[in-house]
């Protein structure tokens, strides 16, 4: 869409490049956050939202309303403003215009005072009603004019201001005129949004039953009576309903039915049948991308549903769709063609082509223009007498300058301003946190014990809580799936899912088995559990129908009251003894995973391997371990900790999941980690790569829901149990009882911590520990809770490098921290290895909120409240929408959108090397997609990439706040905190 | 005070908590006032707390000092010769549990809604809407009116068509509201001519003195095609029972009004729940049971009900099977059941309707809360039960039933057709009057002019 295409191009190549307009959104269950524009990554960060503004209607920045807020909140300080604007190509700065200012000077008027912002109609209103034109701007210093507010000397002062600015537009020369009308003019009038009467007739005729087509076609089980003839594919499918059907509502309807009649006696092909409807529209060759774009973009929720299932059929969870946006182009396509024949444009008004202009625009009437005189007049103090004075090229210039600063530099100078704010803010409380620590004295004690947790930047404060406890304790944090890439089945499921990043296809099969006290006990549970599940899904279905509905209505309906009242009213401990009841009758109380394989198996019927070999097992605990720097002082217990989240009412749960696990849940996968790593074969095989593990040392698996802070713990070493490596008589078991109650202290204080930004906890915090993790527990247990837990929201800055860089930091649970050990990365091949994982996924995170922060309704799926779950793979607004995709306003509303500050611990020159040897996340860096910052922690400087080089940052020496306890810097805000240094003053 | 005042005390405390808690949000809303979120959710908690407690109490105390039925009174509102109109209230054995439900239920909603809205720029109007809602459904049911009946009957329509249009910033929920606001005005016209007509035939609109002040508590009929009421016949019985039945269709949307039911899913997910799964949806099948001793008068009336009704279940089953989106599928399961109890109710089985009815709100409520948990408790009794066989879908199916299909996922092209058959030639006569009235007027203006101009 970006070009005009001049020769043919394919069908296949057409439905390529429509699939890039579309959500790649895949179905909610395996919700895997992504760069919404990530079609557009060859581009500029800045030029891609404009393009995708034309093309989606959607804002590329937040409103200048917002900025000038965050502006008097300090947020942004207008020296940032400034230094961004400096790097403002094409504007020039320093030249005068006139009236004693420069064109930075007008610049910097636009930008932080603003022109109050009304243009055409909504201006001749103001001008005649308001006393706009006899009183000063509010932010205006009334003794600069020498009048007094209020007074007659005001009201005449400012009307003849009023009366010289708009005797100075007639000045200002023709040809310029022109010119500032048309430099700001952006191409607005070619976006996909102008929509005729035409086609908005059509989209309202066939968009409903389009819907319901897809809807029924794509339906992984919500309707109780699916589509016939599904496996045929959608057009064939809609065809024969068409058919037998022969639907009449409409009156483009019995057309259809005509059409498709046509096209089965011509025996035409799906694509025979596309082109044929297109040539038909005569819409020509050239203009098919273009024409076609511009009808997907119109439903493109669906159309990329339509797309992704296709692609992905392992996403499906039942039944994998038969095709894809080929056939729902050709069935489009069809039903206007049907439409356009059955309304003739001869019909009353139908021809009448209402355009629709949204754009920004400069100033281009005389009013406006006089407005904008009046308005930068008033913010220089210029008297009615010097506006006169103005000549012809002083206007021109101003003008100009003014062209050039349209709403869309205002905003993305802001939009820099307020990105530079927080990257200093982060790099400078990094450099002297450097400096503190190099000051104190450093002790190497032996760690007590290791914690691994994944990179998400929600286990920051756990990670830093822990450390608060105990000192001694190290934290590491690497990708939540540890590197185990597997399709795992529990052992109460009778189906498995895929454990690892969502780009990999597992090819490991990992089950777990119940070890139940006997066989029968085993049987009896499962047996339960089906019974449940075949009772629950009975209730679901059959109270639906008529019959059976009428029954369970009319002699058991009083019976819902009971759950009705208790889980709205106190859904803390119905939560509770749901799921103590679910425990104790259909959970084994013991399993274990079967996670080993023989070299000699071969894969099964799917292609999957039933485990790992001890060589696979090897080689994952070795990478994993190099990655993080973990080969040498092992703790006695290191705890790999997976996570995950769970709500109740939230169809986007599984975007609270871990990311790296494909948006599922990472339990097996820590679990998995800390049998291998447990495993003595392992050990010896690690030893030859020089990672000695001490026999004495054990790693135990946990699971974090990050919602209700609940901590799982698997095959705990029990107190008085023997370590189960050897024989030593080092009893980890006790080890392990300390290290539990830390963590059981930590996910209090966690809890605590996160209840700063929920206004349902009153501030100051005076919450009890245990009332705060009451407070969590029950968020997540509530049906009514549209906020269970803020999942990535703030997220703002990656530090890939030791975990000494930000240890005893407070980072607001806003940074990913990826453990990385530059000392022992001579040839820069874990960097690389670790880079080519996490930038794609942090990044996708990190622009997925942007986007869904800046436009909710463009770029996210708004409110969720009437949200309506479709097909189990997607959601609705309500009744009959286009298939919402994007994160709720719910999850985002607390962020702030700004790209990504990636900090990596390794001189500026190295990273240079590394970015030229191509990666495959060089467009994001190259293209601004994110801010890539190399720390180069000996020397304490730092380099960030920019326009294609790396330049060195001034420190800004902000005073870094110091506090005892992390609770004594947030307990009384729920705003964004910048970092502080955590440590106890001895007194 | 008397044992009687004191349920009298108890009824107005139970009918009159919501809307006072409806007066004091809505007078601070139009003096652009609105509390902060805190204080509107403990305010309404405390209105619905105090009303259901009072209506326990109520039930309590009738069925203690064994009253059958308590009457409030407003006195004469208009008198002309033996027209009389006369607003009175009345709480018996139909109207409690009606009572008990209403302020149950919305109360819960209340409580729901207090978090789910949280930060939502629409916080305080829902809470507007949601005690104007339960003030108008609790004076439906307790009026003992026709007339009273056609107040609240209309301040429900004007907020059900409010809560679907409430994401106004989006055309659909508006044009959808508007679709449902206009259904409701057109069987709105069955209740105000029943009404008038009432007035008109038999000198009085209320339900007591019509119907005899025992209908409802000690009739309870069981009964099949036979009148067991002790009202006197009424003249032009079939006429006013086959308007009520009009009215009752549009508001329950049984056939042929069933479309609407599914566009009213555009509020936020618990004001579908409340007004389109439990309340507002079963005002119309009240109705009937309000005015079932007139209905009995009317084979003809009954026979309707039982007809429509049985079509509308059928329908709405079929429709409901093959629809893809939750709210969708919820939204015919619930026409489903009102369209049962319509049967019912034709049939003359009275009190299985009120137990019908009660059960249904409850479940359907409870499902509809949970709607968006579908995902998860569909994943959940997958992962327990045996991977079931998929293939399913490739077994051909015969055209009979693929035809059916077919026009079940249409929603058997009901909007349309209202649409093309009602709507458009409704609208193309009043624009040939406008035009033709545009003309008369233009001419009648010539004319004025000409004389004028004969003057000068």
């Amino acid at each position: 869409m970006r070009t005009e295409p001049s020769v043919e191009i394919s069908l296949e190549e057409l439905i390529e490049q429509l699939a890039h307009l579309l959500p790649a959104q895949g179905p909610l269950h395996v919700f895997v956050h992504h760069n919404t524009l990530h079609a557009f990554e060859d581009l500029a960060f800045d030029d891609a939202l404009l393009v995708a503004r034309d093309l989606f209607a959607a804002e590329p920045y937040l409103s200048e309303e917002r900025f000038r807020g965050f502006l008097a909140a300090g947020r942004i300080e207008e020296r940032e403003i400034e230094e961004s604007l400096a790097a403002e190509p094409g504007l020039l700065s320093e030249q005068p215009i006139g009236g004693g200012v420069t064109r930075g000077d007008v610049a910097r008027a636009l930008i932080v005072r603003g022109a109050r912002p009304f243009e055409g109609a909504q201006l001749d209103w103001w001008l005649s009603e308001s006393d706009a034109t006899e009183r000063l701007r509010a932010d205006v210093d009334a003794a600069r004019f020498g009048v007094v507010r209020g007074s007659e000397s005001e009201r005449q002062l400012v009307a003849r201001l009023w009366e010289c600015c708009l005797a100075a537009q007639t000045r200002l020369p023709r040809s310029e005129l022109r010119e500032a009308a048309s430099t700001s003019d952006v191409g607005w009038a070619s976006g996909l949004l102008v929509l005729s009467a035409i086609d908005n007739e059509v989209q309202r005729q066939i968009h409903p039953t389009l819907i319901s087509l897809c809807s029924a076609f794509l339906d992984q089980g919500v309707a109780r009576w699916s589509m016939p003839e599904r496996h045929r594919g959608f057009y064939h499918a809609t065809r024969r309903l068409w058919e037998v059907g022969r639907p009449r509502g409409e009156r483009w309807m019995r057309r259809a039915a005509v059409l498709f009649a046509e096209h089965e006696r011509a025996e035409r092909s799906v694509e025979q049948i596309l082109v044929h409807s297109l040539e038909a529209l005569s819409i020509p060759t050239t203009r098919w991308e273009r024409e076609l774009g511009r009808r997907v973009t119109s439903m493109r929720g669906w159309a990329g549903m339509m797309h992704q299932l296709s692609k992905r059929p392992d996403w499906a969870l039942s039944r994998p769709p038969a095709s894809g946006l080929l056939e729902f182009l050709a069935v489009r396509q069809l039903f206007e063609r049907a439409v356009r024949e059955t309304y003739r444009p001869s019909r009353r008004g139908g021809g009448r082509a209402q355009r629709l202009r949204l754009e920004y625009r400069g100033p281009s009437t005389t009013s406006e223009r006089a407005f904008l005189l009046f308005e930068l007049a008033q913010i220089f103090g210029w008297s009615p007498e010097s506006v006169s004075a103005l000549g012809a090229d002083d206007l021109a210039r101003l003008f100009e300058t003014v062209g050039q600063c349209d709403a869309t530099l205002r905003r993305r100078v802001f939009q820099r301003a307020y990105e530079r704010h927080y990257r200093d803010q982060l790099l400078d409380a990094l450099l002297q946190a450097a400096e503190r620590r190099e000051r104190a004295e450093s002790e190497t004690t032996s760690p007590s014990f290791q914690l691994v947790t994944c990179i998400d930047e929600r286990e920051e404060s756990l990670r830093r809580h822990i450390e608060e406890i105990d000192p001694s304790a190290e934290t590491f944090g690497y990708a939540g799936f540890f590197g185990i890439a597997m399709h795992y089945r529990g052992a109460a499921d009778s189906y498995g899912v895929p454990l690892c990043p969502v780009a990999i296809r597992p090819r490991h099969e990992v089950t777990e088995e119940a070890l139940d006290p006997s066989e029968n006990v085993g049987r009896l549970r499962s047996r339960l559990r089906r019974w449940l599940g075949r009772s629950a899904q009975g209730v679901h279905r059959h109270s639906r129908g008529a019959g059976l509905g009428a029954l369970m209505a009319g002699a058991l309906g009083v019976l819902a009251a009971i759950p009705l009242v208790s889980r709205v009213l106190f859904p803390r401990v119905t939560g509770a003894l749901r799921r103590k009841t679910e425990h104790a009758m259909v959970q084994s109380s013991a399993s274990e995973l079967r996670l080993e394989r023989d070299p000699a198996d071969l894969p099964g019927p799917d292609g999957r391997l039933l485990g790992f070999t001890v060589d696979e097992m090897a080689a994952i605990v070795g990478n994993v371990l190099e990655e993080i720097g973990l080969r040498r002082s092992f703790a006695p217990i290191v705890v790999i900790m997976g996570h995950g989240s769970e709500s109740l009412n939230n169809p986007h749960e599984s975007a609270h999941d871990c990311g790296a696990c494909g948006g599922a849940r990472g339990g097996p996968n820590a679990r998995a980690f800390a049998q291998m790593a447990n495993d003595r074969r392992v050990r010896e095989r690690l030893r030859e790569r020089g990672i000695e593990i001490p026999k004495r040392t054990r790693f135990v698996g946990a699971y974090h829901n990050t919602a209700s802070e609940e901590i799982e713990v698997f095959d705990p070493p029990r107190r008085g149990e023997l370590a189960s490596i050897d024989d030593s008589t080092d009893g980890s078991g006790y080890l392990f009882a300390e290290v539990h109650r830390v963590l059981e202290e930590a996910r209090m204080r966690n809890a605590h911590e996160r209840c700063r930004r929920f206004e349902s906890a009153p501030l100051p915090l005076h919450l009890s520990l245990r009332a705060a993790l009451h407070h969590v527990e029950e968020r997540s247990e509530d049906l009514a809770q549209a906020r269970p837990e803020l999942g990535h929201a703030t997220n703002a800055a990656a530090v890939i490098g030791r975990r000494e860089l930000t240890r005893q930091l407070y980072l607001d649970r806003r940074v990913f921290l990826v453990s990385y050990d530059p000392r022992e990365d001579a040839e820069l091949t874990v960097l690389r290895r670790l880079l080519d994982a996490v930038i794609p996924v942090v990044a996708g995170i990190n622009l997925e909120y942007y986007f869904s922060h800046v436009d909710p309704r463009g770029y996210g799926c708004g409110t969720k409240l009437p949200h309506n779950i479709t097909g189990l793979f997607g959601v609705m607004d309500g009744h009959r929408s286009d298939l919402r995709t994007g994160l709720p306003w719910q999850m985002v509303d607390q962020h702030e959108a700004m790209r990504l500050v990636v900090v990596i611990e390794q001189p500026a020159d190295r990273l240079a090397s590394l970015l030229a040897s191509d990666p495959p996340w060089k467009q994001l860096v190259v293209n601004q997609w994110i801010q890539l910052v190399a720390l180069d922690i000996e020397a304490r400087r730092t380099f960030v990439f920019e326009g294609g080089v790396f330049r060195e940052l001034e420190p800004k020496r902000r005073r870094l706040a110091q506090r005892d306890r992390s609770s004594d810097w947030y307990h009384a805000s729920r705003a964004h905190l910048a970092p502080a240094w955590i440590e106890r003053r001895e007194r | 005070m008397s044992a009687l005042d004191w349920a009298r005390l108890l009824a107005l405390t139970s009918l009159g908590a919501p809307a006072v808690a409806f007066v004091v949000l809505a007078t601070r809303t139009m003096l652009a006032r609105p509390w902060r979120e805190e204080r509107i959710g403990r305010f309404v908690g405390v209105a619905f707390t105090l009303s259901v407690l009072a209506a326990v109490a109520l039930l309590a105390v009738m069925l203690a000092l064994e009253i059958p039925a308590l009457r409030v009174s407003f006195g004469v509102l208009f008198q002309l010769g033996h027209y009389r109109i006369e607003p009175s209230l009345s709480i018996d054995r139909l109207s409690l549990p009606f009572v008990l439900i209403t302020s149950a239920l919305c109360g819960i909603v209340g409580a729901f809604s207090h978090r789910y809205l949280h930060l939502e720029s629409g916080y305080n109007r829902f809470f507007v809407l949601l005690t104007m809602f339960a003030s108008a459904m609790l004076l439906l049911v307790t009026a003992d009116s026709a007339v009273l009946v056609f107040a609240s009957w209309e301040l429900l329509g004007i907020t059900s068509a409010l809560l679907v249009a409430f994401y106004h910033e989006r055309r659909g929920p508006v044009a959808n509201g508007l679709w449902v606001w206009g259904i409701y005005r057109i069987s709105d016209i069955g209740l105000i001519a029943m009404a008038l007509l009432l007035v008109h035939t038999a000198g009085s609109e209320q339900f007591s003195s019509l119907f005899g002040p025992e209908a409802w508590p000690h009739r309870l009929s069981l009964g099949f095609f036979e009148s067991r009421s002790s009202a006197a016949a009424l003249p032009f019985a079939t006429p006013l029972a086959l308007l009520v039945v009009f009215a009752a269709l549009g508001k329950s949307a049984q056939l042929p009004f069933s479309s609407w039911l599914p566009r009213a899913m555009e509020g936020p997910t618990q004001s579908s729940a409340i007004f389109y799964g439990a309340l507002s949806v079963h005002a119309g099948a009240y109705l009937l049971l309000r005015v079932a001793p007139l209905l009995e008068q009317s084979f003809v009336a009954r026979l309707l009900v039982i007809t429509l009704g049985g079509t509308t279940a059928i329908h709405a089953t079929l429709v409901e099977r093959t629809q893809s989106d939750i709210k969708a599928a919820l939204s015919y399961a619930s026409l489903a059941q009102v369209g049962l109890i319509f049967v019912e109710i034709g049939l003359g089985f009275r009190l299985l309707a009120v137990a019908h009815i009660v059960g249904h709100a409850c479940v359907r409520s409870l499902q509809f809360l949970r709607a968006p948990s579908l995902l998860r408790d569909v994943r959940a009794w997958r992962a327990a039960l045996p991977l079931e066989d998929e293939a399913r879908d490739d077994r051909s199916v015969s055209p009979a039933l693929r035809a059916l299909y077919a026009h079940a996922l249409g929603r058997f092209h009901l909007d349309a057709l209202l649409r093309r058959g009602v709507v458009e030639p409704v609208r193309g006569l009043f624009e040939a009057l406008a035009r033709a009235e545009e003309g008369l007027v233009e001419r009648i203006k010539r004319g004025a002019d000409d004389d004028g101009e004969g003057h000068s």
